[in-house]
């Protein structure tokens, strides 16, 4: 795993921040007085020197940059090396959903103030979606498969049963999978007009507080995190240390619009159902529940209440968590953030608690919540990726005997 | 045993044409999309022509509850629209959740953006309302199709550039296969974008008037804009319900350059491989191609690196294959070129016709194939390989053939 995350970068600090809610802070990226809103998840020192010393780095966006670190930590995290690997049998697989933005707004408005005929060239290829992983590719000689998901919260998720899937037709041997998103101005603004950022209604609440009684939205966070992906047997083949299994995925569409809450708790059910099931298992032998929550005040209450359809009287007990409560709601990345942490979750065996929850919501009927650590004997993991508006999906993690 | 895929509906909006029969009939007398530009001033542009949709009526096209769609998105539902018609395909409380979405697009709805931008640099203050920020991911498109048909299938929107197209139509076959989905509306919608205009510009890809693929005088792409749509469906579902089948997607293979962000590799690896892998999961051999759709972007660094690619792979054969690029038309309509050329493809094998590639006058030794120039020609068509490579080094092949029962 190759985590950049606002609680830190790689395994321990990831976990450790996980336990001490470092992640959400005053945005000092950029300029907030203006805004009502003025709380996310941010990495506020990155260098990426620290992370590669190929030549051209500077003109990568910072959504590249964040990736090619990333990929540099996973790769260094999971053994390989890059030498002794046939470099197109190795594939890349990202998801994101503004990843580009920043970068179109800078380079169109250097074309204003400029003129076009001044423009830097070399910040054309940041404006497209899929230059991360057009860079990953080329800085790394990474040759095989290379595929970049817009699917909004779901996108990591996707990513990762992207790459499953090829991996199980033998479309390549390892895969980098994950998600990336940069923090934007734009998006920060545009969200916090279509009032669901948290505070945003005028409430005074600026943190996020997943499935909290008194949760006003969520805060936007930012990072990268790309899982090495293998087929077991190669991976054994190899000596690699493994970590986890992906054991299986489900996903339902809900619309934007109509938006009716039945299609929306409907599908996020079939989401989790048919992860469950793909896995081979039922909800009984899910042992813990990485939620989508994020502090949205619908987006909440949808999700406690499809799970508590899933789980049934389960859902009074099964532990959950809630990482968007630490690390924001990173889009692209947020999914495969929830699996690492529920990967680290089942080494440590212990739940992290959910950041800011004093109350919980008569409408949330989820038994339990808690702003406490649990340690917890937990061996499988369901995460939530859901989105309205997009596939809502849903991954089971296993752990492995090794993990 | 897998599923076969089959296709049972086109669907096209292009600088050539708003229907599939407009379309082919631009491809086959060479009408051109190519026109001076008219989503922007061009101004202070080095460069002032375009391949931009005409005529195409966008205000059928409106969201129900705050205003307009996006440009891409109407193009996109349109051809969709268009696709579900021609495949005469039933969408209702039964069918919804076995009927998905798979989009390719390189930057989304660019143009919902870079309004925003430009009425902010003239203001000093971005002004956007509410639901500006689902313009913002790329997503939007495929959501946007969704939710206009009532589809509830698996939903997708694959952001790989100029290859997007072909990333979404594979991925569609792969959904199917799978077994998550019945039927898939694929293919790529992309709109006029100043952005991209801009940067083709400064990276001087771009041609001053005519674009040339292949000939030893081309100077670079005109940019242009569409949406493409082929159904595909499971042949099973498609067999029960007595639809018009056009051809069966037999598979496709993706790479990477790794070579470099934006140009291609010189002697066309990344492409070279592509194919292959794309006959290797096909199990074609390469004598069995009847016809390239070129990517044939236009660029002395495409054309060229991609005339060596087919030669790498198809040796001696590679003299005697027909390759044609119909961006000499329509312009390099990124995201939703090789969706675009998707169709084209289908028609070629639904005609035995192959379309030319037009604007060709001076061979160029170093592209010695036969681009079939400037005339469309008959030929039994069963297998067609669409060929598309994209910024970031991302490369698709697919293959199309005649449908055998």
């Amino acid at each position: 795993m190759g985590l950049l995350s606002p609680l830190g970068t790689g395994r321990e600090a990831f976990w450790r921040g996980l336990l001490n809610d470092q992640g959400i802070t005053s945005i000092t990226l950029f300029e907030t007085t203006d805004l009502m809103c003025s709380k996310a998840a941010e990495i506020a020192s990155f260098h990426i020197k620290d992370y590669l010393s190929q030549r051209g780095l500077k003109h990568l966006s910072r959504s590249a940059q964040f990736t090619c670190a990333a990929s540099s930590l996973a790769l260094q995290d999971a053994s390989i090396d890059l030498s002794g690997e046939d470099p197109t049998g190795i594939g890349v697989v990202l998801g994101t959903a503004f990843g580009n933005v920043n970068s179109m707004v800078a380079f169109d408005k250097e074309g204003w103030v400029e003129g076009p005929r001044f423009v830097n060239p070399m910040m054309f290829p940041n404006t497209v979606v899929n230059s991360p992983a057009g860079y990953t590719s080329v800085f790394f000689g990474i040759s095989g498969l290379n595929v970049t998901l817009s699917n909004g919260r779901s996108s990591g998720l996707e990513a990762l049963h992207y790459a499953a899937e090829c991996l199980r037709r033998g479309e390549a041997q390892i895969i980098l999978a994950g998600g990336y998103e940069e923090l934007s101005w734009l998006v920060h603004l545009g969200f916090i007009r279509a009032h669901e950022i948290a505070g945003s209604q005028g409430d005074g609440i600026d943190m996020p507080k997943p499935m909290d009684r008194s949760r006003t939205g969520f805060v936007l966070g930012e990072g990268a995190v790309v899982l090495i992906v293998e087929r077991l047997e190669h991976a054994k083949g190899r000596g690699a240390p493994i970590l986890a299994e992906l054991a299986g995925f489900g996903r339902a569409y809900g619309p934007l619009r109509p938006g009716s809450r039945d299609i929306h708790r409907k599908a996020q059910m079939r989401a989790m159902g048919q992860a469950i099931q793909s896995s081979g298992l039922e909800p009984k032998d899910i042992d813990s529940i990485s939620l989508s929550a994020n502090g949205s005040i619908e987006g909440d209450r949808l999700e406690a209440l499809a799970v508590g359809e899933v789980f049934g009287d389960l859902a009074e007990e099964i532990p959950v968590t809630a990482i968007k409560s630490k690390i924001g709601e990173c889009f692209g990345a947020s999914g495969v953030f929830q699996t690492a942490s529920a990967v680290l979750s089942m080494q440590h065996q212990l739940v992290p608690g959910i950041s800011n929850f004093d109350a919980s919501d008569p409408d949330c009927p989820l038994g339990s919540l808690s702003a406490q650590h649990r340690p917890y004997e937990c061996g499988t993991t369901l995460v939530n990726a859901f989105e309205v508006g997009h596939n809502n999906a849903s991954l089971v993690v296993k752990r492995h005997a090794d993990g | 045993m897998k599923d076969r895929v089959v296709i049972t509906g086109l669907g096209v909006i292009s600088p050539i044409g708003n229907t599939t029969a407009c379309f082919w009939d631009s491809l086959l007398t060479g009408r051109s999309g190519a026109a001076p530009i008219t989503s922007f001033d061009t101004t202070h542009f080095k460069n002032k022509i375009g391949c931009e949709v005409k005529n195409f009526d966008s205000d059928r096209f409106q969201e129900s509850r705050s205003g307009r769609y996006g440009r891409a998105s109407q193009m996109a539902i349109a051809a969709s629209e268009m696709a579900l018609s021609d495949a005469g395909l039933n969408v209702d409380a039964s069918t919804r959740t076995d009927i998905g979405v798979s989009m390719g697009t390189t930057i989304g709805e660019s143009q919902a953006i870079e309004k925003v931008i430009q009425n902010w640099h003239e203001t000093g203050v971005p002004h956007f309302d509410d639901t500006f920020i689902f313009q913002c991911s790329p997503n939007i498109i495929s959501t946007n199709v969704a939710d206009t048909f009532g589809l509830l299938g698996p939903n997708f929107m694959i952001p790989t550039a100029c290859a997007a197209g072909n990333y979404a139509i594979g991925y569609a076959f792969d959904t199917i296969q799978e077994g998550a989905a019945q039927a898939i509306l694929a293919g790529g919608a992309e709109a006029f974008s100043r952005i991209a205009f801009m940067g083709f510009c400064r990276t001087f890809a771009m041609s001053a008037d005519v674009c040339r693929p292949f000939d030893k005088n081309r100077t670079g792409i005109l940019l242009g804009e569409g949406a493409g749509i082929v159904l595909l469906e499971r042949l099973e579902h498609a067999l029960k319900r007595g639809a018009k089948i056009y051809a069966e997607v037999l598979g496709y293979g993706l790479t990477s350059d790794a070579y470099h962000i934006t140009a291609p590799h010189p002697e066309g690896d990344g492409a070279a491989r592509v194919m292959a892998k794309a006959l290797r999961k096909t199990g074609l051999s390469p004598e069995d191609v009847d016809y390239i759709n070129a990517h044939g972007t236009g660029t002395q660094h495409n054309d060229k690196a991609e005339s060596a690619a087919i030669k790498k792979v198809f040796g001696d054969g590679a003299y005697t294959i027909p390759v044609s690029s119909i961006k000499a038309l329509t312009g390099h309509a990124m995201g939703s070129a090789s969706a675009i050329e998707a169709v084209a493809c289908i028609l070629s094998i639904d005609g035995n016709t192959i379309p030319p590639t037009w604007n060709y006058e001076q061979p160029d030794p170093e592209c010695d194939l036969d681009y079939v120039p400037n005339e469309p020609r008959e030929a039994e068509v069963n297998i067609v390989m669409n060929n598309s490579y994209a910024f970031g080094g991302n490369d698709a092949s697919v293959v199309f053939g005649k449908f055998r029962n």
